[in-house]
């Protein structure tokens, strides 16, 4: 089946980005209903993909489960007769990633919602946010390994402007940190691209960045380092263990995970609003997504290799993400925290490889961009209103802000994974992976799931302790001043937050609406696990 | 080539190989014109900058690009020399960008040929002694030129560049009689493959080069010429005697064919990549950090002409056209932001809201010459790493691994000192006083930053001018 469809969902912002380029800096609703038509119709073509994709068969092979194949190369450099480049245009969609889209293309129109406060320099802005919302699309859809990278990195960019110009006090030292963090690891994405483009070659012989090939063990060169059978050696390990390690490091940095989640309080706490909703509900899940597709999916035997340690940090990431939380005066520090916490499930899950463990992380990256989102949204009510957000400052907002309050309440059950919201699903499924791989062969122990059984607990103390601190109790805020900006959501916020309230109880109780989009592609993924075992 | 008996054989061999060197004898001939004229018509004096870019250009139509032998093996022409010429010779061309340039006296404009005629000839030698002869004539004008700013810092700078560089001549020379010692031969196709004891000669020699090119421990020169010379000259010291010395460093290390010295050639880019980086993030003068980090990237260039075969060629002009191309947009950066008194990063505080145009082409510019994508930039570092762990696959090395990981992890301390530039441009406020500069300026820039995105997405400009090229 051939259509464009996924490249116009793709390059549609970056079209309006040269439209409201056109558009001068002083028409500014003009510029702010531009990029929202552009967003709006992203999400349209993204509605029409959903009714267009095809549930893949039960038995289709993983690489033949993709849909809306568009394959052309983009170019071909020889160099005289050195080894040279080639590299495809290859994008196509599967059930891992149908999710994720849905989820992007929902979230940038969330986010541009709440960004409709934005005054200082708003064509710079938006210009950013649509090349963002590019990139971060082409990500989830690109399957040769250069254009990845290349929308990889592509990410950073914008993001390192959006926070320093448009941060809080410390904006520029969090952007820095962001950039050169997430550059850290972007280059050890590239290290094993080298490395693999030099070892894999198509049918015909030739060298490619295709990421399918890279997967087929038989496409790899006789001889090349990279190979299963090679076992040639680094430092005393094995090469492909410690490409499979720089791909998770790499990957783990944008996740992030403990001890590479340093820049994320940083980037969150000085990021504006929209832009903390967009980082934690899309940039987060590229690095979830590309741990899926591209490091388990090429280094299987590494993945089965690696598969307690890489248990073990998931699971210090949710115990220290948890306590961190706990830590937190600032409320949007706690929710940064929170996703660490949230994030380690999704190491765990996949450190099972189990068709449970992994449906539960892709379920588990799905309903955390909803809920993060939402509760960055959350944070933004208040900051918005006060240009504080520390917990001590107020008291009892139930009584003054009913609606308010009751949003937070259902995303806050949603994130600590109360049954019939959408983070129970994933978490619970999580476990069972563990559980289940603890008790087939052993892989990982009982103990990874008891301890991650007390992160849910742990959430549940910081998200119910914020919420009796802040909201219930008698009315009280510090500031005089604040007093008359205490009211209720506007309708603006309403809008932004009520899609995300109806989505987080709509897959909370019909979890299968992602689970069975995946279910084929991951059972096929899985299977990949069982020799490696 | 034919045996030479005959005075007159001898002649009208010579007399078919300068009909091949035209653009070598355009260039040295009309540096010696450009002179005369300036010094006896005040309109010369005025217009001189024309007469400079007509004999470049006219240089540029006549560079030949078939394979010859000439003069009895001193000089070599290969379709690889003649695409290097021509990308010098362009560059020197777009020299005319620079107001320094224009308004510049004619003896700037001699000078600049000066250094042009040397880098041409070191393209293209293969005898010793000779190879010495362009780069001195190389290197005695780029010291005049250092000088040229007129500053009292700027003759320091000249001085420093001086000694240094007479020393490293003198090292040089030194090799050469070694070598001519050992062989009793000129000439680099003769002289056999040196072996123990017979290295140090080499080894000297090649010493004596990378002074040229400023790898480590021959780069002391470097941060003070770069800051106190002529903008303009900067911006064509990095590039035109640079590549010149490297496309000569890659005959001679063929020549020598000597694993150890391979060796320490590479140990000596990844101690350049390393000092040129973690220098370059304390510098306060935009100049001197892009100096620096032009030391970094002699380290990048390196390993490209060590090791043979015609292959690493195509990847050579690659690199070394981007690479050209990303310093002349650099430090035509610098030059226009010099004229309004910009000399310190925090000099740029807040200029990007009133030069947006520019802002975005300077991020770009600086993306590229970190390696990051979509730029050019990222091409030709995707090229060089991919070369050496192909390298390196095909023989375990414990250097290689290391120069594959620093030179790739480097990026990310790189990126930290050349995005303050942007930092400063946008994320900075400055109150009061921001300069705008002329739209001229700004579209200038503009478009060397869209020539650079360009070509990461279309690259195969470049494949397409190297096979046409290559089967003449």
């Amino acid at each position: 089946m051939s259509s464009y469809l996924l490249s116009i969902i793709t390059f549609l912002p970056l079209l309006f980005a040269l439209v409201i380029g056109a558009i001068p800096s002083s028409m500014t609703s003009s510029l702010k209903w531009a990029a929202l038509a552009g967003l709006l119709l992203q999400l349209l073509f993204t509605v029409v993909l959903c009714l267009q994709f095809e549930l893949p068969a039960a038995s289709t092979p993983y690489a033949e489960a993709f849909q809306f194949v568009e394959k052309v190369t983009w170019f071909e450099l020889q160099m005289g007769d050195s080894r040279g480049f080639r590299v495809e245009y290859f994008m196509a969609l599967d059930g891992i990633s149908l999710p994720l889209i849905v989820l992007s293309s929902l979230m940038l129109v969330i986010g541009l919602i709440s960004s409709w406060s934005v005054t200082q320099k708003l064509k710079g802005y938006l210009l950013l946010y649509m090349v963002l919302a590019t990139s971060i699309v082409g990500c989830f859809l690109a399957l040769d390994f250069f254009l990845f990278y290349l929308f990889f990195e592509l990410m950073l960019l914008p993001m390192f402007f959006l926070i320093g110009i448009w941060g809080g006090e410390r904006r520029s030292y969090a952007a820095v940190k962001f950039f050169v963090y997430t550059l850290v690891g972007s280059l050890l994405i590239l290290m094993v691209m080298i490395g693999l483009y030099t070892a894999v070659q198509d049918d015909s012989g030739r060298l490619t960045f295709d990421i399918l090939m890279m997967m087929n063990p038989d496409q790899f060169r006789e001889g090349s380092w990279l190979t299963l059978s090679s076992h040639a050696t680094l430092w005393g390990l094995d090469l492909r263990l410690l490409a499979f390690l720089a791909l998770m490091i790499g990957f783990a940095i944008k996740l992030p995970s403990v001890p590479f989640h340093t820049w994320l309080p940083d980037a969150h706490v000085e990021a504006p609003t929209a832009i903390s909703v967009v980082l934690a509900s899309l940039l987060l899940k590229v690095g979830g997504y590309g741990m899926i597709r591209i490091a388990y999916g090429i280094f299987p035997d590494a993945a089965a290799y690696w598969a307690y340690p890489l248990a073990v940090v998931g699971v210090v990431s949710l115990i220290y993400g948890s306590l961190a939380a706990m830590a937190q005066n600032d409320f949007k520090r706690l929710v940064a925290y929170s996703s660490v916490a949230h994030m380690g499930f999704v190491l765990i899950g996949l450190a099972s490889l189990t068709k449970e463990g992994m449906s539960g992380a892709l379920f588990q990256m799905v309903s955390h961009g909803l809920t993060s989102g939402a509760l960055f949204l959350i944070v933004g009510v208040v900051y918005d209103r006060t240009g504080n957000r520390r917990f001590e400052n107020f008291s009892g907002l139930a009584s003054k802000m009913p609606m308010y309050t009751f949003v937070v309440v259902i995303i806050f059950f949603a994130s600590l994974g109360l049954p019939g919201l959408s983070g129970f699903v994933g978490e619970v499924m999580v476990l069972m992976g563990v559980f289940s791989s603890a008790s087939s062969d052993g892989l990982l122990s009982v103990g990874i799931g008891v301890v991650a059984t007390t992160g849910i607990l742990l959430s549940a103390v910081y998200f119910l302790w914020a919420l009796q601190r802040m909201f219930f109790g008698n009315y009280w805020v510090r500031e005089r001043e604040w007093e008359p900006h205490m009211k209720d959501l506007s309708r603006r916020e309403l809008l932004a937050l009520i899609p995300l309230v109806i989505l987080v109880i709509f897959l909370g109780v019909w979890p299968r609406a992602v689970l069975d989009v995946a279910d084929v592609s991951l059972q096929q993924l899985q299977m990949t696990f069982q020799n490696f075992r | 080539m034919m045996e030479a008996n005959t005075l007159r054989e001898v002649l009208l061999e010579n007399l078919t190989a300068f009909e091949r060197l035209q653009p070598l004898l355009i260039v040295s001939g009309g540096a010696v014109l450009l002179l005369l004229v300036g010094t006896f018509s005040r309109f010369g004096q005025r217009y001189g900058w024309m007469l400079f870019g007509a004999i470049l250009l006219s240089a540029l139509m006549t560079v030949n690009f078939s394979g010859h032998t000439l003069m009895g093996g001193t000089l070599q022409l290969t379709p690889f020399n003649g695409l290097i010429q021509a990308l010098l010779i362009t560059f020197g061309l777009l020299l005319v960008l620079f107001r320094e340039v224009r308004q510049g006296e004619v003896e700037y404009q001699f000078l600049l040929l000066s250094v042009i005629v040397g880098s041409l000839l070191m393209t293209m030698v293969r005898d010793l002694v000779v190879i010495y002869l362009s780069v001195e004539l190389t290197s005695l004008a780029s010291y005049a030129l250092t000088a040229f700013s007129g500053r009292k810092k700027g003759h320091e700078a000249a001085m420093k560049y001086l000694l240094t560089g007479a020393i490293s001549s003198a090292v040089m020379i030194y090799g050469i009689s070694l070598i001519f010692g050992a062989s009793g031969s000129f000439l680099l196709g003769e002289i056999p493959a040196p072996t123990g004891p017979g290295l140090v000669g080499w080894v000297l020699l090649i010493g004596g080069l990378l002074f040229k090119v400023s790898i480590v421990p021959f780069h002391l020169w470097v941060p003070n010429t770069y800051q106190m010379a002529p903008t303009s000259v900067v911006g064509f010291f990095t590039v035109v005697p640079k590549i010149g010395a490297f496309v000569l460093l890659r005959a001679v290390l063929h020549a020598a064919n000597s694993e150890p010295l391979n060796h320490l050639v590479i140990a000596l880019a990844l101690i350049t990549i390393i000092l040129g980086t973690f220098s370059a993030i304390s510098q306060k003068s935009l100049k001197r950090l892009l100096a620096y980090a032009a030391l970094a990237h002699s380290g990048f260039l390196l390993p490209l002409v060590v090791w043979p075969g015609q292959a690493l060629q195509g990847a050579f002009f690659f690199y070394a056209a981007i690479y050209a191309l990303m310093n002349l947009a650099a430090f035509y950066f610098v030059a226009i932001h010099e004229r309004k008194g910009d000399v310190l990063l925090g000099d740029l505080d807040g200029a990007g809201s009133a030069n947006p145009l520019l802002g975005g082409a300077v991020v770009v510019i600086m993306l590229g010459l970190i390696g990051l994508p979509p730029t050019a930039g990222f091409s030709i570092k995707l090229l060089l790493f991919t070369e050496v762990w192909g390298q390196y696959q095909s023989g375990e090395s414990a250097l290689l691994i290391t120069y594959f990981i620093v030179g790739v992890l480097s990026s990310a301390i790189s990126l930290y000192f050349y995005f303050k530039v942007p930092y400063h441009y946008f994320l900075m406020t400055n109150e009061g006083k921001v300069k705008r500069l002329t739209l001229r300026d700004q579209l200038i820039t503009t478009f060397f930053a869209a020539l650079l995105l360009w070509c990461f997405i279309q690259p195969q400009i470049f494949d397409n001018i190297v096979v046409t090229i290559g089967k003449p």
